[in-house]
C-alpha cells in the first residue's frame, strides 16, 4: 500500500459537545482525538461504559446530536463535517449501530434493496440481489423467512447484530464502524459476526471496531488497539495491548494513575 | 342555519322513486321528509365538532350520471375473472356493469345494480335495506336520510349461507364534478366467507364533486366479511360516507379504510355487535395534505355480552391539512364479558398540519377487557436517521417510514388488488409533500 494514498481516516484533535433539543451545544465528551487508520487495517477502540464510543461512532456518521467543536475528521482526505448523514454511507461508510432502530412496517428485503440502490446509486436487478442475499443469509446463518419480516422489529439481540452484519455484507463499506457488536452475544453467534467481518477485510478496506472486551478480538486480530477514556485516547498499541487491558481492567491507564 | 332550497331534492327524489317499487318509493319519501323536518344537525353533536355540515349540504339534486364511464382504473382487469370473483363498476352512483365469474355462478352470489334488486329481489332487499339507520343511535342519520330519498344507484352483493368466495368481490365507483348519492348494500348471509374491495376515484384530479354515499353491511351468524374501502379522489372532491354494519352471532367483520384523497372528507362508520360472539376489527389509514380536512368518526357498539372489537386508525398530515378522528365505544351493562381495543395514531410531518385524536369511551360494566391508546407525534428522528445511515435520502427515508406506519392496513389489501395503486400513489404524494 502507498503511503501517498490519504489514510482511511484520519482524526486530529478532534472534539465533541451534545446538542440538546433546544439546540444548545452541552459539555465536550470527546476532547481531543488523533487517530489514523490507514486502508487494509482494523483498529479496535476500547473503552468502559461513558467513555465517548459511541459518541465518536456516531458523530463520524453525521448524527444530527453531536456537533465537532474542534479538531478534524477526514475520510480519504475529506473532512466528513458538513456531509449528509446519506452521502457518507454513499462514499462507503457503514456504522454497524450499538442498538439498531427498528421499523416497524419496513420489510427487510424492501429496506436492503433501497439501501443498495442508494448507496450505489442505481436499482440492483432482482436477478442480482435475490443470489447475493441468500449466500449471506447461509453465511450468517439466517432463514429465508427473515427477508419478509418488519426491520429489527421484535428481532432478538442476537438477530439483530445479524441483521446488521447481512447489511454490511451487502454493502461491502469501505470503512465500517462497528459499534459494541459484541455486546450481548453468546459464542456462536460472536464467531458468526466475527467471521462477517474478517470475511470484509481487504487492502482497499478498513475497520474500526468499538468494544468494551477484548474477547471478539480474538477472533478479529486488529492491527493497532485504543483505550478512550474519558473522551481521551490515553494510550495505543498492538493487540497484546488488548490483552493487557482484559487483564488489568482500565484503572491503570487513567489520568494520575501509576 | 340554512337549509338549501329543498324543492329541486324534492323533485329528484320523486324523480328516482318513479322507477322503484312502491315499498322503496315510500321509503325514499320517509327519508326525505326526516332530513327536511330535522334540519342540520347541531355542531353541539360530537359527530359535528370538526366538520360543518353545512359544507355537506347539496345545493343542487344529483346530476344525471354520464353514461361515459371513462378509463378504468389501470390495474382493474376488465372482463375478467382472475383476481376476482364478481365485479362492478359504478358512475355518479350507478351501476353500469356488473358480472359474477361464470366458472362460480352456480354458488348463487349476487352482485347487481341495489335497484334493480329491490324490484326483482324485494325479499332479499326489503328486510335489509334502510334497517340499521337507528343502530347507534341512529349517529348520521339525519344525512343518512338524504341518501336514502336521492341515491341513484348503488350495488347490492349477497353471499348466501355457506358460500366461500376465495376471490373478493370488486367494486369500482367513479365519479365527476356533480353532487351524486349512492347507497349499497352487503349482505353476508350466516356461514360464509367473504371480501369485498370498493375503490373510489374521481374521473378527474380537478373535479371538484360531492358524493353522499351510505353502505349498509349486514354479517351473519359464522360468517366472515372482510370489506375494504380505497378511498383516492382528487383533492377538490367532497366526501361523506356512513358505513353502518351489524354484525350477528359469531359473526366477524373486517374492514380496512384508505383514505387518501378528498378535500373535505367526514366519514362515519358505526358496528353494532348485535350478538354474543360477534367480532369487528377496523382499520383505518388517513392521508392528508395541502389544505385538505379529514374528518373520521367510529362508533362501535358492544351490544350484546361476550362480542370484541379491534380498531387501529393511523392518519399522517402534511401541509396544512387536518385529520381528525373520534373513536367512539360503547359497552353497555348488556356486553359484560367483551373486549375492546382501540389505538390512533397520528404522525405530523409538517409544523402547520394538525391532527387530532378523540376517544369517547362509554364503558358501563365492569366486567370488559378495554384498552386504548392515543399518540400523536412528529417522524421519529431516530429511525429517519438509521435509514438516511444507510444510504437513503432524507425524502426516501421519510417516504419509508410512513408507508411503514402505514403497513398494517395496506398488507390487508388482498395480493394483486389495488395495494400496489395505493402505494404508487401514498409514494407520490409523500414525494410531493417533502
Ligand atoms: N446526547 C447526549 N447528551 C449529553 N450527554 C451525552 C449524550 N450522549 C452521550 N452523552 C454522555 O457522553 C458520555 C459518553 O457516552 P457514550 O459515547 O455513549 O459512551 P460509551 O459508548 O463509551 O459507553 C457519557 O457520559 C454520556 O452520558
Ligand atoms: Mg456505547
Amino acid at each position: 500500500m502507498s503511503t501517498s494514498h490519504p489514510p482511511l481516516l484520519e482524526l486530529s484533535d478532534l472534539r465533541v459537545a451534545p446538542v440538546a433539543d433546544d439546540g444548545s451545544v452541552g459539555k465536550e465528551i470527546l476532547k481531543g482525538i488523533s487517530l489514523t487508520l490507514r486502508a487494509g487495517t482494523v483498529h479496535a477502540l476500547m473503552g468502559r461504559n461513558g467513555s465517548g464510543k459511541s459518541t465518536l461512532s456516531a458523530v463520524l456518521m453525521g448524527h444530527p446530536k453531536f456537533r465537532v467543536t474542534g479538531g478534524s475528521m477526514k475520510y480519504l482526505g475529506e473532512d466528513l463535517t458538513g456531509i449528509p448523514v446519506h452521502e457518507r454511507a454513499r462514499k462507503g461508510l457503514f456504522l454497524c449501530f450499538q442498538y439498531p432502530m427498528a421499523l416497524p412496517g419496513v420489510g427487510v428485503a424492501q429496506f436492503l434493496r433501497q439501501s443498495v440502490k442508494g448507496v450505489r446509486g442505481a436499482d440492483v436487478p432482482s436477478k442480482e440481489f435475490r443470489p447475493l442475499v441468500k449466500k449471506h443469509l447461509e453465511a450468517l446463518g439466517i432463514p429465508q423467512t427473515f427477508m419478509t419480516r418488519y426491520v429489527n422489529d421484535g428481532f432478538s439481540g442476537g438477530e439483530k447484530k445479524r441483521m446488521e452484519m447481512l447489511h454490511m455484507l451487502l454493502l461491502e463499506p469501505r470503512l465500517a464502524i462497528l459499534d459494541e457488536v459484541d455486546s450481548g452475544l453468546d459464542v456462536d453467534a460472536l464467531k458468526v459476526v466475527a467471521e462477517s467481518i474478517n470475511r470484509l477485510r481487504s487492502p482497499e478496506r478498513g475497520q474500526l471496531l468499538v468494544t468494551h472486551y477484548q474477547r471478539i478480538l480474538d477472533y478479529v486480530v486488529p492491527d493497532e488497539v485504543h483505550v478512550l477514556l474519558d473522551g481521551e485516547i490515553v494510550r495505543s498499541g498492538a493487540a497484546d495491548l488488548a490483552r493487557e487491558v482484559e487483564s488489568r481492567g482500565y484503572e491503570w491507564l487513567a489520568k494520575g494513575a501509576a | 342555519m340554512s337549509v338549501s332550497p329543498l324543492s329541486p331534492l324534492v323533485s329528484a327524489s320523486l324523480a328516482r322513486a318513479s322507477g322503484d317499487p312502491d315499498w322503496l318509493a315510500a321509503a325514499r319519501a320517509a327519508g326525505l321528509e326526516r332530513y327536511a323536518k330535522g334540519g342540520l344537525p347541531s355542531r353541539a353533536e360530537h359527530l359535528w365538532r370538526y366538520t360543518d355540515p353545512v359544507r355537506l349540504v347539496p345545493g343542487s339534486a344529483p346530476s344525471d350520471p354520464e353514461t361515459r364511464f371513462g378509463d378504468l382504473p389501470p390495474d382493474f382487469a376488465d372482463g375478467t375473472f382472475e383476481r376476482a370473483s364478481a365485479y362492478a363498476i359504478a358512475r355518479d352512483g350507478v351501476l353500469l356493469r356488473a358480472a359474477v365469474d361464470p366458472l362460480i355462478a352456480h354458488l348463487g352470489f349476487l352482485v347487481e345494480d341495489l335497484r334493480a334488486a329491490a324490484a326483482s329481489r324485494r325479499a332479499l332487499v326489503e328486510p335489509r335495506l334502510f334497517a340499521l339507520r337507528d343502530t347507534c343511535d341512529g349517529a348520521g342519520g339525519r344525512f343518512d336520510d338524504l341518501a336514502a330519498a336521492l341515491f341513484t344507484g348503488g350495488t347490492f352483493v349477497h353471499v348466501p349461507r355457506g358460500v366461500t368466495l376465495d376471490r373478493p368481490v370488486r367494486i369500482a365507483h367513479r365519479v365527476g364534478g356533480g353532487f351524486a348519492a349512492s347507497r349499497s348494500l352487503v349482505v353476508a348471509e350466516a356461514q360464509c366467507t367473504a371480501t369485498v374491495v370498493i375503490d373510489l376515484s374521481s374521473a378527474a384530479e380537478t373535479d371538484a364533486g360531492t358524493l353522499h354515499e351510505t353502505i349498509e353491511i349486514h354479517v351473519g351468524r359464522g360468517a366472515e366479511l372482510r370489506v375494504v374501502f380505497v378511498q383516492r379522489l382528487g383533492d377538490r372532491a367532497t366526501h361523506a360516507p356512513v358505513v353502518r354494519s351489524r354484525v350477528e352471532r359469531d359473526g366477524v367483520l373486517d374492514t380496512v379504510t384508505v383514505a387518501l384523497g378528498g378535500g373535505l372528507v367526514k366519514s362515519l362508520q358505526t358496528v353494532e355487535l348485535a350478538e354474543p360472539g360477534a367480532r369487528a376489527n377496523a382499520l383505518g389509514i388517513v392521508f392528508a395534505d395541502g389544505r385538505r380536512h379529514l374528518d373520521h368518526h367510529t362508533f362501535l357498539d358492544h351490544a350484546a355480552p361476550s362480542t370484541s372489537s379491534d380498531l387501529d386508525y393511523r392518519a399522517a398530515v402534511a401541509g396544512r391539512s387536518r385529520s381528525s378522528f373520534t373513536g367512539r365505544l360503547r359497552i353497555p351493562a348488556a356486553g359484560a364479558r367483551s373486549s375492546a381495543h382501540q389505538s390512533n395514531r397520528n404522525l405530523v410531518l409538517a409544523d402547520t398540519a394538525r391532527a387530532d385524536a378523540i376517544p369517547e369511551l362509554e364503558i358501563l360494566t365492569n366486567d370488559v377487557s378495554c384498552s386504548h391508546a392515543v399518540a400523536t407525534s412528529p417522524i421519529d428522528e431516530e429511525q429517519l436517521h438509521f435509514a438516511m445511515t444507510r444510504g437513503l435520502s432524507p425524502a426516501d427515508a421519510r417516504k419509508l417510514i410512513v408507508l411503514g406506519f402505514f403497513e398494517p392496513a395496506l398488507e390487508k389489501i388482498p395480493p394483486g388488488m389495488l395495494a400496489d395503486g395505493v402505494r404508487e400513489v401514498l409514494e407520490r404524494k409523500l414525494g410531493a409533500a417533502s
